[in-house]
């Protein structure tokens, strides 16, 4: 599955989560930070749920500490993807 | 009959904006609020843009019947002139202080300077207008907690019995009310425990502390749970607590300490727990003891020891001397989480006045 799995793959699933968090889908870009966009702490608690699902890898609350914009999340896991 | 102004402090808080709203609804008193703000302009604006969410368009006559004042609690006298304090104090009959930092997580030094400080400030402008002869009334917003870590039933009538505390917050919260009753003012001390939206609209401004768990249980982020299922978490919702702060201003008692709280009829861990998830159809926590999940008590962070509360907090003097009992939790949940739902846990927020259906409208 990892294999074939595509940053845009990633971008994706991350964005879709965060609409549904309540993001406007119009403000969800890489560049946009979290917190312009409204997501709380809950939020990163599910988001974080939802990647480690759909990609079988751990993340802890240290992994989020240098987080800033949706496209620093989406690096995150593009990069333990392929760690 | 008019009476004269009540000073109001933390009206921009969930307390101070509701027993703002009440005052305004159902009184003709005038009310100065001290606000945080860079001057008095600024802190008129603030508390204009507050009284547009808290009262609706056709009642704005209000509008006129509230003063903003800029001031600081960590201020030397709360950063007023003297000028300013001595009218203040020739004018107030009564002053309900809400303002505090409830921050679990403050280093002492700040969360005193706010906390402890600031109310020493507060009872110096109290004691300011007892010597014009104008001052009545003095009521005190505390909380349940400072009863700290104890175990078993507490009383209103304790304080400092030696009890360890969870946070700064606890323990600075002590200390205020000690300064309080060591003025010598006719002071009441009002002691709510975890506060919740009203009861009949679900209305909040203030989706902190207990809606953090109760939004993780609906929405299923909290598979298991640190915390003992039989331990009781108390819950009142802020109609409850501003009756028993607008008694104190209008009835017959003034003075002494009072728990505003469910007390021995507050709900078990397990079951406020299983009523969140019920809400949103999602699957009720387990709950695991400490140390079996690391990640779990990681997440409850400063809430983790509120998780395994082991006391019981008595009532009879809020029951008794006000007439205050707040309704089972189990009865309001619903506007608690139709509200939730509605506000999305407060990224939507309404105005007071918009929420709920028929609520009282002045």
């Amino acid at each position: 599955m990892a294999t074939t799995t595509t940053p845009q793959d990633v971008e994706t699933t991350i964005v879709e989560s965060l609409v549904t968090f309540g993001a406007d889908p119009a403000e969800v870009k890489r560049d946009a930070t979290l917190e312009a966009i409204d997501v709380d702490s809950l939020d990163l608690v599910e988001l974080t749920q939802v990647i480690e699902e759909t990609y079988g890898i751990d993340l802890d609350g240290a992994d989020f500490t240098s987080i800033r914009t949706v496209g620093d999340v989406v690096d995150l896991v593009v990069t333990r993807i392929q760690g | 009959m008019t009476s004269a102004p009540l000073l109001l402090t933390g009206a921009t808080g969930f307390v101070g904006m509701e027993v703002l709203a009440r005052v305004l609804e159902q009184s003709d008193r005038d009310v100065i609020a001290l606000v945080r703000a860079p001057d008095d302009a600024a802190a008129q604006a603030r508390v204009d843009d507050l009284l547009g969410m808290l009262v609706a368009p056709a009642v704005r006559p209000h509008r006129g019947r509230v003063r903003g004042v800029a001031a600081d609690l960590e201020s030397p006298d709360l950063g007023l002139s003297h000028a300013v304090r001595e009218r203040i104090a020739c004018s107030i009959s009564a002053i309900v202080h809400c303002a505090a930092s409830i921050s679990f997580t403050l280093p002492i030094d700040g969360a005193r300077r706010i906390n402890v400080d600031g109310t020493r400030e507060v009872v110096r402008l109290a004691m300011q207008a007892q010597d014009h002869g104008m001052l009545e009334r003095f009521v005190h917003v505390s909380t349940a907690y400072v009863a700290g870590d104890r175990i078993g039933l507490v009383s209103e009538h304790d304080g400092d019995v030696g009890q360890g505390f969870r946070n700064t917050y606890e323990r600075t919260k002590l200390e205020a009310e000690e300064v309080v009753r060591d003025s010598g003012l006719p002071a009441a001390i009002v002691r709510p425990s975890i506060i919740v939206g009203d009861s009949a609209t679900g209305w909040t401004q203030a989706f902190n502390v207990i809606y953090w768990p109760l939004q993780a249980f609906a929405r299923g982020l909290f598979p298991t749970v640190p915390a003992d299922p039989r331990a009781r978490v108390d819950i009142v919702p802020v109609d409850t607590v501003a009756d028993a702060l607008l008694a104190l201003l209008r009835g017959p008692v003034r003075g002494g300490a009072f728990h505003i709280v469910s007390g021995d009829r507050a709900p078990t861990n397990r079951q406020v727990a299983t009523m969140a998830a019920a809400a949103f159809d999602a699957e009720p926590p387990r709950f695991v003891r400490p140390g079996e999940d690391a990640r779990a008590e990681e997440r409850a962070g400063a809430l983790l020891p509120y998780f395994r509360v082991r006391c019981t907090f008595d009532a009879h003097r809020a029951r008794d001397l006000l007439g205050v009992t707040p309704p089972p939790l189990e009865e309001y949940f619903p506007s608690l989480m139709r509200y939730a739902r509605q506000s999305r846990w407060g990224k939507q927020p309404s105005p007071r006045w918009g929420a709920g259906s028929t609520r009282r409208a002045a």
